[in-house]
């Protein structure tokens, strides 16, 4: 059955459609037709944002009215999807190249009316608070927060399984209670965050922290701008489901698995350092190797050259490796670049990383000089480093047929 | 200068099977590109689609049946999920590049492949769509997402009650 236009579809896909549409126009749609009067109410999503009121109130949002509108739109929306149905699918969204006025608006208050108020009031007045506790928000499956550079009090989400923050600022107490307190939760990515610390944890001076994901499977975890976390020194995930893992970060904050992780099948991990403190840098890096013994493909990005990370000392690289090697890591593909006057560190640093691997047979490797944008080919690096290189490379050929990846080696 | 293609690494060549549009013509795909679909997925895993015999979609004609096939070749690996032993590592920022680029696409190529990604169950087709669909209503009036979904001017009797309706949700038409 072919479908040209939109009415030729059925019910149930306009519903999939009105499920990642935005509440307010989503709503709207029901004047379309009849057959469309209760189709987005009973969509089970509620999408927020700010963008749907731009059109009658301006892009900025330092403005009343819009944030009355909005709070209205929102718990509106809220209670007509619940009528019919849990809400399954929560997102927010708050658009503005200004992070101040993003404040304001969240934080927005008549002065007039609160003159006899204390601060007490601060979280009664946020207006993701607000939704978040809201009675029918405690259904939601699928989280979705992007641009909110605001803190914002965490909300119990029970029967959570999806959870998406793009480009926040999260108190790590609030995340950490909020994924604690959603026992299904699978698929956590916090893209682009910027972790903050409570401020009477960071006068106790406890700069580490937990984060326990028991059904966790997939995980990504990139930073926000360049600064990483402002306060954070180390995080350690508890996530032994773990199967997928992306990581874009900088090693001045180190991560690492509180539990084993058995069933790992990807991991994408992208150092984003360029200078650094050396040795404490290869340290860093090398401790960090040793949480992914079980992983089948690992993908390394590294910003600094590579020849940071080489090992001179196999002794003290089991050191490192805590005699740990990654045992089932099938593919490795490294990116990145190496000092032109390295004197062959680059290769030691790539041998270094194949003796962790002993049974790789998939190997990809884009690693061009540093400064130059000649994109080199492989072979040079290869001639260059030749006798490390050679010989790692003839120690793996001997223990698993080599097949050859898709580019050079 | 890649080197050879040397196969899938461990036993040669790739199982295919062949679909069948509904214009009656034919492709040749990998089954495991095919498996996207959890309706293929059942045939496929009882050992249907090989050799002449072909798996009939008689709801697919071909245009929409290539470009669905087109998603699931790229998606194929990535759904793989590192399962096999020579699993290709997936780009992900490589495959979201490529939905955006996939259904940058005339409406009513969109719907029809909603529809087939429907009927064949792809479940990240399916959002895929949707999400385009629900895009294109973002930030717009009510008449103008009138417009934009081709919808034709109401009547007055439906004007009448539109206006009662607008009445009740007056929030979502402000």
């Amino acid at each position: 059955m072919a479908a040209d236009r939109l009415s030729d579809l059925p019910e149930d896909l306009l519903r999939r459609i009105l499920y990642f549409a935005p509440a307010k126009e989503g709503a709207s749609t029901a004047v379309l037709s009849r057959r469309w009067r209760f189709l987005w109410q009973t969509s089970g999503a509620v999408n927020l944002d700010s963008r749907s009121y731009d059109r009658t109130y301006g892009a900025s949002l330092d403005n009343g009215p819009k944030h009355e509108a909005f709070l209205q739109g929102a718990m509106a929306a809220l209670r007509a999807v619940a009528a019919n149905g849990p809400v399954k699918r929560l997102s927010l969204h708050i658009e503005s190249v200004n992070i101040y006025s993003i404040s304001r608006f969240v934080f927005y208050r008549d002065d007039e009316s609160e003159t006899d108020h204390e601060s007490e009031t601060d979280t009664d007045q946020n207006l993701i608070s607000k939704v978040m506790s809201n009675p029918a928000a405690r259904s939601v499956e699928e989280l979705h927060i992007a641009e909110l550079l605001e803190d914002w009090s965490g909300a119990s989400f029970p029967l959570l399984n999806s959870l998406l923050l793009h480009g926040c600022h999260v108190v790590f107490k609030d995340l950490q209670s909020m994924i604690h307190g959603a026992p299904h939760l699978t698929t956590v990515r916090l893209e682009s965050i910027n972790i903050l610390h409570h401020w009477n944890d960071s006068a106790s001076g406890n700069h580490g922290c937990t984060i326990c994901g028991p059904e966790v499977t997939s995980l990504v975890l990139t930073d926000w701008s360049g600064y990483g976390l402002d306060e954070i020194d180390s995080i350690a995930l508890d996530m032994p489901k773990l199967e997928y893992f992306r990581y874009e970060w900088f090693q001045s904050c180190q991560v690492s698995m509180k539990s084993q992780v058995w069933n790992m099948t990807q991991a994408d991990l992208h150092f984003k350092d360029t200078m650094y403190d050396e040795d404490k840098l290869r340290v860093t890096f090398w401790h960090f190797l040793r949480n992914f013994g079980n992983t089948k493909v690992l993908k390394l990005k590294l910003d600094c050259p590579i020849d940071e990370l080489a090992i001179t000392d196999m002794k003290r690289l089991d050191e490192l490796l805590d005699n740990k090697l990654l045992f089932n890591l099938e593919r490795l593909e490294i990116e990145g670049c190496y000092n032109r006057a390295g004197n062959n560190v680059a290769g030691i640093a790539v041998a270094n990383l194949l003796h962790c691997c002993p049974i790789v047979h998939d190997l990809w490797l884009r690693i061009k000089a540093k400064r130059r944008e000649v994109l080199y080919n492989d072979h040079d690096i290869a001639r260059k480093t030749k006798l490390d290189f050679d010989r790692s490379v003839e120690n793996f050929k001997r223990l698993r047929g080599i097949s050859g990846g898709n580019d050079d080696i | 200068m890649a080197a050879p293609e040397s196969g899938d690494g461990n036993n040669g060549a790739a199982r295919m099977v062949t679909l069948i549009s509904s214009d009656n013509t034919r492709f040749e795909v990998e089954a495991a590109a095919a498996s996207l679909s959890q309706t293929l997925q059942l045939t496929i895993l009882d050992g249907g689609g090989g050799g002449g015999d072909g798996i009939p979609l008689p709801n697919v004609d071909s245009a929409t049946l290539s470009k669905v096939l087109e998603y699931c070749i790229k998606h194929a690996p990535a759904a793989a999920n590192g399962g096999a032993p020579n699993a290709t590592a997936v780009d992900r920022a490589e495959l979201e590049r490529f939905d955006n680029e996939f259904v940058n696409i005339d409406q009513s190529v969109l719907y029809s492949l909603i529809m087939a990604a429907h009927n064949l169950e792809i479940e990240g087709l399916q959002s895929l769509v949707a999400k385009k669909v629900a895009d294109m209503i973002k930030g717009k009036s009510p008449m103008e997402i009138r417009r934009t979904l081709g919808f034709p001017d109401p009547t007055p009797e439906e004007q009448a009650e539109m206006n009662a309706h607008m009445l009740e949700y007056g929030w979502a038409y402000e």
